[in-house]
């Protein structure tokens, strides 16, 4: 008796926390729903929560004309670097796993340390690199650069993603005769799929969201999403219905992809936990 | 030449656990060896020595004369390229590729031509019962068919040895049985040489052309089965081998008549335990020839269809022996204990020598 209403206790905390939650990430969703679909006047006049007297498209249909180009720049650079990334740190991740008896915990450091390095400690040199190759103000300057960043981030994610398939294996595929190559492509690489998927989505939308490496390495706003938003904010005063109404545009496409793969994402996850299911 | 030589090794893991300590054996060609011990007592280490998944600490391994790892030499071949099958614990099958693929796996990558490896999966499919599970992925397979699917993954490229761990741990009572036959049927028709560990007595016996007793991972005992059983080198040999186990009576909780018999009919004065096994004493009322005749009072029979054993209180220390066929002993009784055969172990565990009738 005791146990179980210990059990509906949690379930009501778990339930009030999850509503918290919703409410205070659905708010901002809501009022930049909201703010797309006021006129100008009324955006500025009105409270930020109070709905659209006269709701109307008319921002959200000249900003998406406009935001068309810096979205599809944006999926030209954001796809291959999401792609590149996590095979490139998947590999890594491959070559530390099989040597963790021997270097790994410098590496591992070593990689965690790329990975929460804040932008500005490496941008000048990023930025010259670019530059000497030639690549500034191009796409591939901009996805070079997010690829040189994130790469790490995906190699760490593939760690503890592959460090959950059993040694087995491996060690199965070794005594077949399997050197490193073959055993990453035919053995790890097909058990590795929902933590693969999980790193790509997570990559997918880090980059879609980052503003500071296109900003440095871009004249203008049309190359990147995040750019664009940003020049909605300032130029002859703010125009801030459209600037809602390109936010909210903008930020469709990492939802949209959320929504749609989150089972993977989520399956990945659940790897860390359980190990592959054989 | 031996198939495989193990000289001397010893492996210790980090921050210092000794999994084998000094591990000397030969492996004859052909030969089924088993090596029985209980769990942690070292075998999975010694397997994967073998197979180069880990480095001795000391020691050399030599495979038809090709020394593989030599810890003092610095030599280390690499598991892909010692030519050993392997069936692992839990089978290990690539989950991702079917069973067809599995077998072919290690086909591929010798080189072999498409039509080729087709031939041969098929041919080593046959041999082992499976030519129907070939599409099918290993998670729809029963622990069984599995375990079949990677005898035929390690067979498949006609390895020089074959490696067993715990082959049939997985696999419940009945088809464990048809298991072992099986296995060894196999072996015997390919004639390869074989080791397999296992913790279970009843999987050594019933594949095992010899057996090595390891505790502690130290070699305790090899020899055929029936030796084993016969002739335990110690206490940990005898009492690790048996069923019902070995009776193991402390001389010095004996009376002092019964020690004194004890003593003057093995003419040692240092005999500390006395073995005996419960197939080897017979509960009677009267006394028969034997080595002993111990008295006592019955405690329990326990009836197991065509045998019954009795446990017998002698003096405050309980022996379990087979009831005289025929008889009929209930608890409370008084009874003989007519020992046919007794092991004598020194101080130290070793047996000094048996007696019998
Ligand atoms: N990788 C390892 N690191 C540390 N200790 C280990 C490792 N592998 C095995 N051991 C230890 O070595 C001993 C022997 O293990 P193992 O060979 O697996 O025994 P068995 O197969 O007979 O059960 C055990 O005490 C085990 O804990
Ligand atoms: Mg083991």
């Amino acid at each position: 008796m005791l146990r179980y209403r210990s059990f509906e206790l949690r379930l009501l905390a778990a339930s009030l926390i999850i509503i918290v939650v919703g409410v205070l990430w659905i708010i901002p969703m809501y009022s930049l729903l909201a703010g797309s679909l006021k006129s100008l006047a009324e955006v500025q006049g009105t409270p930020v929560l109070s709905p659209p007297a006269r709701p109307s498209l008319e921002a959200v249909r000249k900003v998406s004309l406009e935001l068309r180009d810096p979205i599809i720049n944006t999926v030209l650079i954001v796809v291959p670097v999401a792609l590149v990334s996590t095979l490139l740190g998947s590999a890594a991740a491959y070559a530390i796993y099989r040597r963790m008896d021997r270097v790994s915990d410098t590496i591992m450091i070593l990689i965690a340390i790329a990975t929460y390095i804040p932008y500005h400690a490496i941008l000048v040199p990023l930025i010259n690199l670019i530059k000497g190759l030639g690549l500034y103000d191009t796409l591939p300057g901009i996805a070079l650069a997010l690829l040189v960043y994130y790469t790490p981030m995906a190699a760490l994610l593939m760690v503890i993603f592959i460090s959950a398939i059993p040694r087995f294996y491996i060690e199965a595929a070794m005594v077949d005769g399997a050197g490193d190559g073959r055993i990453y492509r035919r053995v790890v690489l097909p058990l590795l799929g929902p933590g693969i998927t999980s790193t790509m989505i997570f990559i997918l939308i880090m980059t879609w969201n980052n503003f500071f490496i296109p900003l440095m390495l871009s004249r203008g706003y049309e190359k990147y999403i995040t750019l664009k938003i940003f020049s909605y904010v300032g130029q002859s005063g703010t125009l801030y219905n459209e600037m809602f109404a390109a936010s909210l545009i903008g930020s469709l496409p990492p939802l949209i992809i959320f929504l749609a793969m989150g089972r993977y994402f989520i399956k990945g996850l659940q790897a860390f936990g359980g190990g592959v299911k054989g | 030449m031996p198939a495989i030589q193990i000289d001397s090794i010893t492996k210790v893991f980090h921050p210092n656990i000794t999994a084998l300590d000094n591990v000397s054996l030969d492996v004859e060609k052909g030969e089924f060896l088993v090596i029985l011990g209980p769990s942690g007592s070292g075998k999975t280490t010694l397997l994967r020595i073998i197979a180069g998944l880990e480095k001795p600490s000391r020691g050399r391994v030599v495979i038809d004369g090709e020394t593989v790892v030599d810890a003092e030499k610095g030599i280390y071949v690499p598991p892909q390229k010692r030519d050993i099958g392997m069936v692992f614990q839990n089978w290990a099958l690539y989950p991702n590729m079917k069973v067809f693929d599995n077998i072919a796996f290690p086909l591929e990558i010798k080189g072999e031509r498409k039509d080729v490896i087709r031939k041969r999966v098929r041919e080593i499919a046959e041999v082992l019962g499976i030519e129907d599970l070939l599409d099918r992925y290993p998670r729809h397979l029963s622990g069984g068919q599995q375990q079949r699917v990677a005898l035929a993954r390690a067979l498949a490229k006609n390895p020089r040895i074959l490696l067993l761990d715990e082959p049939f741990s997985n696999l419940d009572a009945r088809v464990r049985i048809t298991a072992r036959t099986f296995v060894k049927k196999l072996q015997k028709r390919l004639g390869i040489t074989t080791i397999l560990v296992t913790h279970d007595q009843a999987d050594a016996f019933a594949v095992g052309d010899r057996i090595v007793v390891l505790n502690r991972g130290r070699i305790q005992q090899i020899g055929v089965p029936q030796e084993l059983y016969d002739e335990p080198a110690n206490l940990f040999t005898a009492s690790f081998i048996g069923e019902p186990p070995i009776n193991l009576i402390e001389v010095d909780n004996l009376d002092k008549k019964l020690k004194d018999n004890i003593y003057k009919v093995s003419n040692l004065s240092y005999v500390k335990v006395l073995g005996v096994r419960p197939d080897e004493a017979i509960v009677s009322k009267r006394e028969m020839e034997a080595v002993l005749n111990l008295n006592g009072i019955v405690e329990l029979v326990e009836i197991l269809g065509s045998r019954s054993y009795v446990h017998v209180d002698i003096g405050g220390q309980l022996i379990v022996a087979l009831k005289a066929p025929g008889e009929e002993v209930s608890p409370g009784e008084k009874v003989v204990v007519n020992v046919l055969k007794a092991h004598l172990f020194d101080e130290e565990g070793s047996r000094i020598s048996t007696l019998r009738v």
